[in-house]
């Protein structure tokens, strides 16, 4: 009798599991953000447009990545890279919200600088972590100037880390300004800790602090490359 | 090492297919039909994209890049004053701040150098190892998916628990995913709770586990009973199963701590937001 009823459980599972495996496997190959109804979706790389542009730069950066021991100078091509390929000044005004318009032109120039030096650390440092990993290119949304590309970081344990570039057209060329990992926003992120500095200090105590980290990890990474 | 009468795998397999099955049955004799409908009107993100519309603010700026967030429903307004400086609820940051700092020593001294002990094992054995744990989590993401009403996703679940139980031996290999390309489904019962209107309550720092809400750590009470390992297993073994996770799944991971620590102006801001932004972005989808 018990035997029987787990014996109907297990089949009400397998039915079910069989029932919805068709659709399933359908809906696995949706994109989830909401696209309206002008928002354009291509799959596989073109010769141009957002995807492209940003598959560009990720595999320059990964080949470098790949062959640090050979090339010394590898962190200046890198940073070269990034700088061409990210626009920090569209990032530093995201994270300093209504600050941009009450700071000055130096100032400005100044957080764009340290900024840009925080933020290519962590993006860089992320990614040579994972350069052994496969990074799969999804699809790309497009609407009017901006763009969103979706790509996929293939890990050890089979899972993907889902790592979304949205990017900006400016000058007829494709520029990031903001990068989405794991549905975390670091523009977002930055902001919202950046504003709970600036809540308590001025501008020019959060530029001390980001200075200040700066040194910090410019120590680290020099005391790593020794050990290495 | 396991109860009297009862195989390690047969125990296992049962308690899932049961909970399954449960699940199944709450489906069909109580889901009140209506329930969905109560999500937009309660939950705080639902909305967010409409109330986050930009303003045009930046076009005063001058520069070239004025409000490049106009008219576009799936981003987000970067530019607007009021989405500035929101703060997620927090009101026991001291305490989660104790708690956070008690948890990065546990990490620097005692799990990560543990964790370090552990990477002599091959790198393909620990994967598997933590595909296994992660295994004993498809009966939960299917509950929580079911309970959201999203049918497809639970079938995936159920489907990859039955190949990753059988074919992938007890989830050390991942053929649903390889071969029939059934990725897993990111669900909780936390989420559950969220999609249908509960908010997050408060920032909570639990002690070795993390980042977490009100909410979700709330959910983590009948989460507990969802793993087959709580049931298979005594409650010591069940701990060590725990922490042996727990240190294979730091080993596994490339330092992401550590160089938050390392780049971040506070990691606990940085953490509290990523979390609150990936869990609203989790129960969206």
């Amino acid at each position: 009798m018990k035997s029987g009823l787990t014996g109907l459980i297990v089949i009400c599972v397998l039915m079910w599991g069989l029932f919805t495996f068709v659709p399933s496997s359908i809906h696995a190959e949706e994109t989830s953000p909401s696209q309206g109804s002008n928002a354009s979706i291509a799959h596989g790389v073109q010769d141009s447009g957002p995807k492209y542009e940003i598959k560009q730069t990720v595999d320059k950066v990964v080949a470098q990545l790949r062959a640090i021991d050979s090339t010394p100078q590898w962190r200046d091509n890198v940073s070269a890279l990034v700088h061409e390929k990210f626009n920090f000044e569209v990032m530093s005004q995201g994270v300093l919200g209504p600050y941009w318009h009450r700071i000055s032109a130096q100032e400005r120039e100044r957080f764009i600088e340290l900024f840009a030096f925080l933020l290519e650390e962590t993006y860089v440092g992320r990614v040579k972590e994972y350069n052994d990993q496969e990074i799969r290119f999804g699809s790309e949304q497009i609407r009017q100037n901006r763009a969103m590309v979706d790509t996929y970081v293939a890990m050890e344990s089979g899972d993907e880390i889902p790592i979304s570039y949205k990017m900006l057209q400016h000058n007829g060329e494709w520029q990031v300004y903001d990068v989405v990992i794991e549905g975390v926003s670091l523009v977002r992120n930055y902001r919202s800790s950046y504003s709970s500095v600036l809540r308590k200090k001025d501008m020019a105590g959060l530029l001390d602090e980001m200075q200040t980290k700066i040194e910090e990890l410019k120590q680290r990474l020099a005391e790593k490359e020794e050990k290495a | 090492m396991l109860k009297p009468g009862v195989t390690f795998m047969y125990r296992c397999n049962l308690q899932c297919t049961v909970l399954a099955g449960l699940g199944l049955l709450v489906l069909v004799f109580f889901a009140p039909p209506a329930l969905p409908c109560a999500v937009a009107a309660s939950n705080p993100y639902a909305g967010e994209t409409e109330t986050l519309a930009t303003e045009g603010s930046a076009a005063e700026d001058g520069s070239a890049y004025a409000d490049p967030f106009a008219d576009d429903p799936f981003s987000d307004d970067l530019y607007g004053e009021e989405s500035w400086g929101e703060e997620w609820p927090d009101p026991l940051e001291p305490v989660n701040r104790a708690i956070f700092w008690f948890n990065d020593k546990s990490y620097f001294y005692i799990l990560k150098p543990v964790a370090r002990v552990f990477r002599v094992v091959p790198t393909p054995i620990r994967s598997g190892l933590s595909r296994m744990f992660d295994n004993l989590k498809s009966p939960l993401r299917a509950v929580s998916s079911l309970l959201q009403l999203k049918f497809a996703q639970s079938g995936v679940e159920l489907s990859r628990l039955l190949i990753n139980t059988t074919v992938g031996v007890g989830g050390f290999y991942d053929p649903a995913g390889k071969w029939w390309n059934l990725r897993k489904q990111d669900e909780d019962l936390g989420q559950v709770l969220g999609r249908y209107g509960v908010g997050e309550g408060f920032y909570l720092v639990l002690p070795l586990l993390g980042p977490s809400t009100l909410r979700d750590g709330a959910a983590m009470v009948p989460q507990f009973y969802t793993d087959p390992l709580y049931w298979a297993l005594h409650r010591d073994e069940h701990l060590a199963a725990k922490g042996v996770n727990m240190v294979n799944a730091i080993s596994l991971d490339k330092d992401t701590y550590e160089s938050i620590v390392a780049e971040q102006l506070d990691p606990y801001l940085f953490m509290r937001d990523a979390y609150f932004q990936r869990r609203a972005g989790l129960i969206k989808e």
